[in-house]
């Protein structure tokens, strides 16, 4: 069976500016794939050339199998996109968004009802069937533009920062349900801005920046290439001038404090205690994805 | 789990006006006050009121008082107005602000589709609104032939008219041009004023020349002269009356080629 989605030197550009930027990615059929990007990175014209709504400058791109430049019509109908606003319709109730978009895919009435009551369930949204969206909280919104995009059972789901602006009970609870679907097979492409996301949801994913992808790989392995396995985070006093040179290991200077990359966060912290470098505070924790950013761009992920 | 069936061609378009009349059965009750009280108000108050003034010489209009004259001219005049404001601020509010349109990008449904079900939906919408009139026309013991059934087809033909190219313009304007900014604008040096001059309250050859040909070529007195001639009965030529309507069609068709360019642009950059 085609890739869910395959590009190759994937081009967007907005006049003279390049959105994106010569991209390569490949997505498999039921694998679960996420683009980590800081603001204006390109994720969200990525995504909107795959939806088959933005057409590509240059390069190739085929999704299901399919062209989106000439089968739109029928990649749509097999795909689910939830984009990075809610779009939701402030004139009908929650279970008419469902079911009056159910109809555009080919549902009957009868099927547009069930495929609502299935998707209210699964949105935990049964309560709040005949309310007025805007009667929503910002999470219930986007559960519903989740719902939404599933009521054509589809093969592949996008989903442009699913998360964003949740507090974190609904963004776990979010995250309960992407998993579900990733369960059952559906293909999922996710972006977002954060690596716990990213971690939690995807089996691969792509780092993006300034329209390029700068690496590609599982959370884990992406960590095990670009940071050592645990961090060391010290701040010293500000008038304080620590030199670390001597560690031998790679330092990144942050605004408020400072990050050593070691294999071993305690070890490290004791050779400098020991030797009369004591830090006014510290913290041992696990490479993230974030690390991984800051080593490839030098630069922080969410500012 | 029922498996949806592939919506191919143009039968998408249907879930589309499905999708609009759901949206607007929601305004329903509003509509139809609203679609009574402004014929009522015009009629009242000019035709009637105005008409007194002016009702001796109503014989050089060929009708026997000014509210036969005017009534059925604002009902095109009317449709105008009608389609204008659903295609710049309702437009604008479904293009942008609220995102339905952006949200059926994601469906079967192609821009370019979407563009054509639009337009015939504001022409629907004036249909509605037309037929609002046409009663209180009867009412007003006004229409003339059962040839004014045909009246709000021809409304909404007008209505299409200049649905399409104004909400081609409410297209480009909300992707690369001065966005909503320029909608007042729109409405009081172009409609208002082919209001003024669309034959509803005068014949235009009464204009200075410039303004009778402006009239002449734009959509709205193509619609007024040919409605007022269904409701009055007072028949228009076989080729006259053809030629009205392939003005409003082209318009239409001209205003369609073009908002569905400035459709996909701002729908799908
Ligand atoms: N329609 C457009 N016209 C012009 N420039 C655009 C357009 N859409 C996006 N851009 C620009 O392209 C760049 C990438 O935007 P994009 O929305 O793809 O980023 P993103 O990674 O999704 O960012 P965010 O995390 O903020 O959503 C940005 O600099 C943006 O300003
Ligand atoms: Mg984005």
């Amino acid at each position: 069976m085609a890739m869910a989605v395959e590009a190759r030197s994937l081009t967007k550009r907005f006049g003279e500016f390049t959105a994106v930027d010569g991209i390569d990615l490949t997505v498999e059929r039921g694998e679960s794939f996420a683009m980590l990007g800081p603001n204006g990175a390109g994720k969200s014209s990525t995504m909107r050339m795959i939806s088959t709504v933005s057409p590509a400058t240059s390069g190739q791109l085929s999704v299901l199998g399919l062209d989106p430049a000439t089968d739109g019509q029928a990649i749509r109908s097999r795909m689910g996109v939830v984009a990075q606003d809610d779009n939701l319709d402030d004139a009908l109730t929650v279970r008419e968004n469902i079911m009056i978009y159910g109809r555009y895919f080919g549902l009957s009435w009868a099927a547009a009802r069930s495929k609502a009551d299935e998707l209210l369930q699964f949105a935990q949204l049964e309560d709040r069937s005949g309310a007025q969206v805007n009667s929503l909280s910002g999470g219930m919104k986007r559960r519903l533009a989740i719902a939404r995009a599933l009521v054509n059972d589809p093969d592949l789901v996008l989903l442009d920062e699913p998360t964003t602006g949740l507090d974190p009970q609904a963004r776990h609870l979010l995250w309960e349900r992407l998993y579900q679907l990733k369960e059952r097979g559906v293909t999922l492409v996710l972006t977002t801005h954060y690596m716990d996301e990213a971690e939690q949801l995807s089996d691969r994913l792509v780092v993006m920046d300034q329209a390029r992808i700068v690496a590609e790989g599982s959370p884990s392995s992406l960590i095990a290439e670009h940071v050592s396995k645990e961090v060391l985070e010290i701040r010293y006093p500000a008038e304080a001038n620590v030199d670390l040179a001597d560690l031998g290991l790679r330092t990144e200077e942050l605004a408020d404090r400072t990050l050593i990359y070691t294999d071993r966060g305690e070890d490290t912290l004791a050779v400098l205690v020991n030797s009369g470098r004591t830090p006014s505070s510290s913290l041992v924790r696990r490479a993230s994805l974030e690390d991984v950013f800051l080593a490839l761009t030098g630069r922080r992920l969410v500012e | 789990m029922t498996a949806p069936v592939a919506v191919t061609g143009p039968r998408v378009l249907l879930h589309f006006w499905e999708h609009q009349f759901i949206r607007f059965r929601k305004t329903f009750r509003s509509t139809i006050t609203a679609g009574l009280v402004g014929p009522l108000m015009y009629l009242l108050g000019i035709g009637i009121g105005l008409g007194t003034q002016v009702d001796a010489r109503a014989a050089e209009l060929g009708t026997d008082s000014y509210v036969d004259y005017v009534g059925p001219g604002l009902m095109a005049a009317s449709a105008m107005q009608l389609a204008a404001s659903e295609s710049l601020w309702q437009t604008g509010g479904l293009l942008r602000w609220r995102g339905v349109y952006v949200s059926i990008t994601s469906t079967p449904l192609a821009i370019t589709q979407l563009f054509v079900g639009h337009v015939a939906w504001i022409g629907f919408r004036t249909f509605v609104s037309a037929v609002m009139y046409l009663i209180v026309l009867l009412a007003f013991g006004i229409v003339g032939s059962p040839l004014a059934l045909l009246a709000p087809v021809v409304a909404a033909l007008t209505g299409m008219a200049f649905a399409a190219p104004i909400s081609a313009w409410t297209g480009w304007s909300m992707s690369k041009g001065p966005g909503e900014q320029s909608f007042p604008m729109i409405l009081r040096l172009g409609i208002i004023p082919l209001f003024l001059f669309s034959g509803a309250f005068y014949p235009i050859e009464q204009l200075p020349i410039v303004l009778e040909w402006i009239a002449r070529v734009v959509p709205v007195w193509h619609g007024v002269e040919l409605i007022r001639a269904l409701i009055l009965g007072e028949g228009v030529g076989l080729l006259a009356g053809l030629g009205h309507v392939a003005v409003l069609l082209s318009y239409t068709a001209a205003g369609i080629a073009v908002g569905q360019r400035t459709f996909v642009r701002v729908l799908g950059s």
